[in-house]
């Protein structure tokens, strides 16, 4: 792991990546939080993981086959004429 | 009185599941002043279901494992009918259409489920101030936190307002805070019990679990909602069954001596040191053992559920339910951004894959320990029940109380806290068990509460 600092460019782009809305004047409280929270992560450098093949579950191999099955009555309270109601996405 | 007595004195007609309804449903309107477990209470339907079970009468033998026992529901699992807010905004409005198959399966054994609990949003927390609808108190100290996220359902169960609660354990959410306020709290195997109607937040760590008042209760409940289920494509189908009562003598207890450093309080680390040695009176064998991983945990565990978040919380971007304007508290927000990052180009390597591999070798040091050893003891929290406010502003430091459940959790296995004794505020007994022998901790820990009876 490489070390570096967090700038207010890399909170903001990862907010714009990640489709949610931070204020201006929160954008510095996030980059000290985070870039503390990964300050503490760096202990990972530690270890040398050369060769190590990754875990992405817990347990291996449990996967059932995928079919397509009925799917389920929605109950949403933005539901309209059997459509979803939606905020417009474009002007 | 316990849920096993209840179901038992429903069934034989010492008492109805109305007359059980109606008592719990006062014990929760005097202890909601107090801890504020509850988002929401299903007062009338409660009284309905219970009534209506006290019409049919007691089931058939051999079923009713539940019959009129109150359950509270964590509000992260699905009820069909009624709102589910995983403790945020964003959800407003948002009522399932189905029934959480542990839900199912709790109400096909006659469980009257009697409302949801508070947790920290999307389960995001360890201390249940995370909630959009404010905190939840310790029902021991009502100035501290009950823990989280599942502190609603732990705090309604140790104020005694309810004998059983599901709640759920990504990185210790049912062991945490259990063990904060004096109670049973059981992380099943990864994929025990199924996770349909369960909300995403990790979806390779996310387990259902019961949280109760013993041992006994908590494995009667697990019981009821193990099982595979075609509608999770990680639930096992290989389960081993095994006695959840009988004596331990000649099981090798492994004790660890990293679960036993910083940052754990001096006094819980006294109280749990001690607990585990009433073990050898009951013939179990203790066997120091080292899992050097464990510092690395938290890191490796943070990196992987805040990335798998930043992947499941992209459905609630407002394009399918209308959530638009609507905004995620700051913790939920933080680890969204925390996961964006860790799975961007140019820092893939560095944070997601590297944590993967360190969920490796967590695994893999478990699995080399469960060759010496037939279960593993520690503490399950490193500190007794903090004080409301007190780690809001330093997360870091809230992310370090989970440094001794997150390796348990990474590596899929069986957890259980149980309450340890002593002076002042609750301290809990982990226990942990290879992949698949539950029952095995089940019965270990249940022999625990029974050695603390007879000593």
């Amino acid at each position: 792991m490489h070390k570096h600092m967090i700038s207010k460019e890399t909170v903001r782009n990862a907010a714009h990546l990640a489709g949610i809305r931070i204020h201006d004047s929160e954008v510095e409280r996030y980059r000290a939080e985070l870039e503390r929270i990964l300050d503490y992560f760096r202990i990972l450098d530690e270890i040398d993981t050369e060769g190590i093949e990754a875990a992405r579950h817990a347990v291996d191999g449990t996967f059932r086959e995928d079919e397509i099955r009925p799917g389920l009555p929605c109950t949403s309270l933005h539901l309209e004429q059997g459509f979803f109601r939606v905020p417009r996405g474009r002007e | 009185m316990n849920a096993w007595q209840i179901a038992e004195s429903c069934r034989s007609g010492d008492t109805t599941p109305l007359e059980v309804a109606r008592s719990c449903l006062n014990r929760i309107r005097e202890s909601e002043s107090v801890t504020r477990a509850f988002l929401q209470v299903f007062d009338p339907a409660l009284l309905a279901r219970a009534e209506a079970l006290t019409r049919e009468g007691p089931p058939a033998e051999g079923r009713g494992l539940l019959f009129g026992v109150p359950v509270a529901v964590k509000d992260n699992i699905s009820v069909a009918g009624h709102a589910l807010t995983c403790g945020s905004r964003v959800l407003e409005g948002y009522q399932p259409a189905y029934h959480a198959t542990a839900v199912q399966r709790i109400l096909d054994e006659g469980a009257v489920i009697v409302g949801k609990t508070n947790l920290d949003e999307f389960a995001m927390g360890s201390s249940t101030e995370h909630s959009a609808f404010g905190a939840t108190r310790n029902p021991r100290d009502v100035t501290r936190s009950p823990g989280g996220s599942s502190g609603g359902s732990a705090a309604a169960v140790g104020s005694g307002a309810v004998p059983l609660a599901l709640g759920s354990d990504t990185g210790g959410s049912i062991r945490q805070p259990a063990s904060l306020c004096g109670i049973v709290g059981f992380k099943p195997t990864y994929g025990a019990v199924s996770r349909y109607g369960l909300v995403a937040f990790a979806s390779s760590l996310d387990q259902i679990g019961p949280m109760a008042r013993s041992a006994r209760d908590a494995a009667l409940l697990f019981e009821v909602m193990t099982g595979w289920d075609p509608m999770d494509s990680t639930s096992l189908r290989d389960v081993v069954h095994e006695p959840f009562q009988g004596d331990i003598e000649g099981l090798k207890i492994g004790v660890p001596g990293e679960y036993f450093k910083d940052p754990i309080e001096a006094s819980v680390r006294e109280r749990v040191e001690t607990s585990i040695d009433r073990f050898t009176r009951a013939g179990a064998r203790l066997v120091k053992i080292s899992l050097p991983h464990t510092k690395y945990a938290v890191p490796a565990y943070y990196l992987t559920a805040t990335s798998e978040a930043s992947s499941n919380l992209a459905r609630y971007d407002g394009v399918r339910y209308g959530a638009l304007g609507r905004n995620f508290g700051p913790e939920v927000k933080r680890r969204i951004m925390l996961g964006t990052f860790s799975l961007s180009s140019g820092y893939y390597d560095a944070y997601y894959a590297k944590a993967a591999k360190v969920r490796r070798l967590i695994r893999s040091e478990f699995e080399e320990a469960f060759r010496k050893v037939d279960l593993i003891a520690g503490p399950t929290s490193p500190v007794r029940a903090f004080k409301l406010g007190e780690k809001t502003n330093d997360p870091v430091a809230m992310y370090r109380c989970d440094s001794l459940t997150t390796p348990a959790s990474l590596a899929g296995l069986p957890g259980i806290s149980v309450p340890c004794g002593g002076e002042g505020l609750p301290v809990g007994l982990q226990l942990l068990g290879p992949p698949l022998r539950d029952g095995l901790v089940l019965r270990a820990a249940r022999a625990f509460e029974g050695m603390k009876d007879g000593v």
